[in-house]
């Protein structure tokens, strides 16, 4: 072997080497499981006793898409129902508060960096202690919000158990959760719009609204696009606000395609892990058309 | 040298994943043993353990494994078929015909004369634990539910402890403006327990013999109205009552009457309320005395081939533990076992004696398609909860249809 072979070999070994360690997580934990989960969709699957798996082809499909006497039917068409609203009640304050509070953080006003380690702190709460921490402020006949508003001669408002109410709180609890992660990405972008850019808008006399519109946005547009995928997508994942803090109610009106998955797969006695993952993959391909669609709309708005 | 030590941490790291039976002395007998008791009861449990072990130290060690009840069926369900599963779990008693059947449960059949040993447990609590004649389940407890009062406030009104429907309405009425609530019920957990008492005592119940549902009936449409009207008609329950905020505004002080499990008595104590239980069996009917309990079983996870000292030492552990269960029964349980549970020492306990009347305790029917045929009811209770203008017998029908859809689903029918 020439050493010149040699150190080229070693060239491409040692980058390979460093990715190496999260390919096999990632392959472990990501890849196997995908596909195994297409796998899974194809059969009647027997959690209990695998070999006893039947092949159906696409029949849980045909059953969860098209089959209105099964009540997989009702499930998944509810749960996606549930889940695409809380995906459009969600998505817009969760892109539009962050970079509110972005752009007010951008002007760096006395304290700035207090209030940006405020914003962020909810995001490290665990789900579990975050849906407790507002199940305590919005409980409907001992929360503190209602307590409060009983104070100004306001009637208990059911926020958990009663519609609309409790798709506002569901909303609220995961603005407010997840609001730093989207404002980091933010601030950091806004850092990069060059400000004589804004110097020109304003001897231009445009107004704030006009400068966000002209400048900024078409400016931070690749951000703006990554944000509102991803947000759209974990909106799309829903499952602890809901499980933890309204049960799914009232009348199931919560109870999002996540949990219809989760306790098909595994709980109780009667998984059916099939008719589950082919669920999760029509979810996916929903995920996928509407993620599509907003970069497209996004890119072409910033034109 | 960049490469080795990558690899050095990779394989590091895999070989991290060893196993704890390194201090297991010779000739004893490794057993393993899930619950699902996270609380409290958790270090009681635990404690008991310790004891065991100490005791059958050289003999038996049995290592704990504790799982949130929430995730507990997902963990069983996805490690047990895999061969993953313990020596011994803690299950509830209602779900172990859905398992025998499902045959995700070893027999204790060989290891134990069923007729001879169940005569120490209480009849029904040793049944439910059996599925076709088949003992699956040894009962540790038996957990019902029943009324807290609080005593301050029922003599600041000069009222007595109600025992019937027509009671109750009359005591809350006699409480207003004494207390801000007589009794908030939940609209979701644990109202399902309460409808159940409520079905049974109205004599109505919960599966038929093919395990479809049985409660669309005049009985059960009598048991669901008593949720309907406890909150619109007879001022016994505010409306929106989310789950433990019946508990909350009780140990507030706030509220009267509070119905919850056995299990909930050392919350209770700890808010300091001046209370008192008293049995519900006969409060929301009158044909049948009953009150809705399950039971926590010792049940052994499928697995093949299990040799006979193991067996013998999970026999000796269920034992003990039974046998030595005051402590488990004084954090907030009814023993199932007959020599504790007639026992002077619970006798004198302070609140369990009146908690419940043992011979009204009635568990759901032992089929493995509970869950599917009945469960689907749990649902409408809240409905009719919620909605002042509910229609219960459409609530009732819903339940049903919903019901032989689950049990058609599952049977293959």
């Amino acid at each position: 072997m020439k050493p010149q072979d040699a150190k080229s070999l070693r060239s491409r070994l040692v980058p390979g080497a460093f990715f190496l360690p999260h390919l096999i997580i990632f392959s472990i934990f990501f890849v196997f499981p995908f596909f195994y989960g297409i796998y899974i969709s194809f059969f009647d699957w027997n959690l209990f006793n695998p070999d006893l798996r039947e092949f159906v082809g696409l029949d849980n499909f045909r059953r969860i898409l098209f089959d209105s006497d099964s009540i997989y039917f009702r499930y998944f068409w509810n749960g996606l129902r549930n889940t695409l609203t809380f995906v459009v009640l969600s998505v817009p304050p969760l892109v539009i508060f962050p970079l509110i509070i972005a752009s007010l953080m951008n002007v760096e006003p006395k304290g700035y960096k207090i209030f940006r380690a405020i914003f962020y702190l909810p995001n490290l709460f665990s789900i579990a202690t975050l849906v407790l921490i507002w199940r305590w402020v919005l409980n409907t006949n001992v929360g503190a919000l209602n307590l409060t508003l009983g104070e100004l001669g306001i009637d208990n408002i059911p926020w958990l158990s009663e519609q609309p109410f409790a798709w506002i709180s569901l909303v609220l609890m995961t603005v407010w959760w997840t609001i730093g992660g989207n404002m980091i990405i933010f601030t950091a972008s806004l850092k990069e719009v060059p400000d004589n850019l804004y110097e020109a808008g304003d001897i231009d006399g445009a107004s704030i609204f006009q400068k966000m519109r002209y400048i900024t946005l078409p400016y931070i547009r690749n951000q703006l696009i990554y944000i509102t995928i991803m947000t759209t997508i974990a909106s799309f994942n829903v499952f602890g606000q809901p499980q933890l803090g309204t049960e799914g109610g009232p009348d199931e009106s919560t109870t999002v395609l996540m949990m219809y998955i989760r306790n098909i797969a595994f709980t109780g006695g009667r998984p059916n892990p099939g008719v589950a993952t082919a669920m999760a993959i029509a979810m996916g391909v929903v995920i996928i058309l509407i993620g599509v669609g907003q970069a497209k709309i996004i890119k072409r708005m910033g034109d | 040298m960049t490469l080795s030590i990558l690899f050095i941490s990779i394989f590091t790291l895999a070989a991290c994943g060893g196993n704890g039976d390194n201090d297991l002395q010779e000739g004893e007998v490794a057993l393993t043993f899930w619950n699902i008791f996270t609380g409290p009861d958790g270090q009681v449990m635990r404690g008991m353990v310790d004891d065991f072990n100490d005791e059958y130290d050289g003999e038996i060690r049995v290592s704990t494994q504790t799982i949130p009840e929430t995730d507990f069926y997902d963990v069983f369900n996805t490690s047990v078929p895999q061969g993953e599963g313990p020596d011994i779990a803690i299950m509830h008693m209602r779900r172990i015909a859905q398992y025998a059947e499902l045959g995700m449960l070893n027999a204790f059949e060989d290891m134990i004369d069923a007729d001879e040993m169940g005569e120490n447990y209480l009849d029904a609590a040793w049944d439910g634990g059996s599925f076709e004649g088949i003992q699956y389940g040894i009962p540790l407890d038996v957990h019902p539910i029943g009324l807290y009062y609080n005593k301050d406030i029922l003599d600041e009104a000069g009222i007595d402890v109600p025992t019937t429907y027509d009671e109750l309405v009359a005591a809350c009425e006699e409480l207003e403006g004494v207390v801000d609530h007589c009794m908030p019920v939940s609209n979701t957990w644990p109202s399902q327990n309460l409808f159940i008492s409520s079905l049974f005592q109205h004599g109505g119940s919960d599966l038929d013999e093919n395990h479809y549902p049985a409660f669309n009936t005049q009985e059960g449409y009598d048991a669901l109205k008593v949720f309907h009207d406890m909150v619109y008609e007879d001022n016994i329950s505010i409306p929106n009552v989310t789950v433990d905020e019946d508990l909350t505004l009780f140990r507030q002080g706030n509220a009267a009457f509070h119905i919850n499990g056995i299990w909930m008595l050392n919350g209770i104590k700890e808010s300091g309320v001046n209370f008192g239980t008293s049995s519900i069996d006969t409060l929301f009917g009158d044909e049948q005395p009953a009150v809705w309990a399950d039971s926590h079983n010792f049940v052994m996870p499928y697995q093949p081939g299990m040799s006979e000292e193991k067996e013998e030492a999970i026999m000796t552990f269920i034992e003990y533990i039974t046998a030595n269960a005051m402590e488990w029964v004084e954090g907030g349980q009814f023993p199932a076992d007959l020599s504790l549970l007639e026992s002077e020492a619970f006798e004198n306990l302070e609140y369990h004696s009146t908690f419940a009347d043992v011979d009204a305790i009635t568990f759901t029917t032992t089929s493995p398609y509970l869950e599917d045929g009945f469960e689907p009811i749990f649902l409408r209770v809240t409905q009719a909860m919620r909605n002042e203008d509910a229609d219960i017998q459409e609530l009732l029908d819903d339940a049903e249809s919903e019901g032989i859809e689950l049990v058609d689903e599952a049977t293959g029918r």
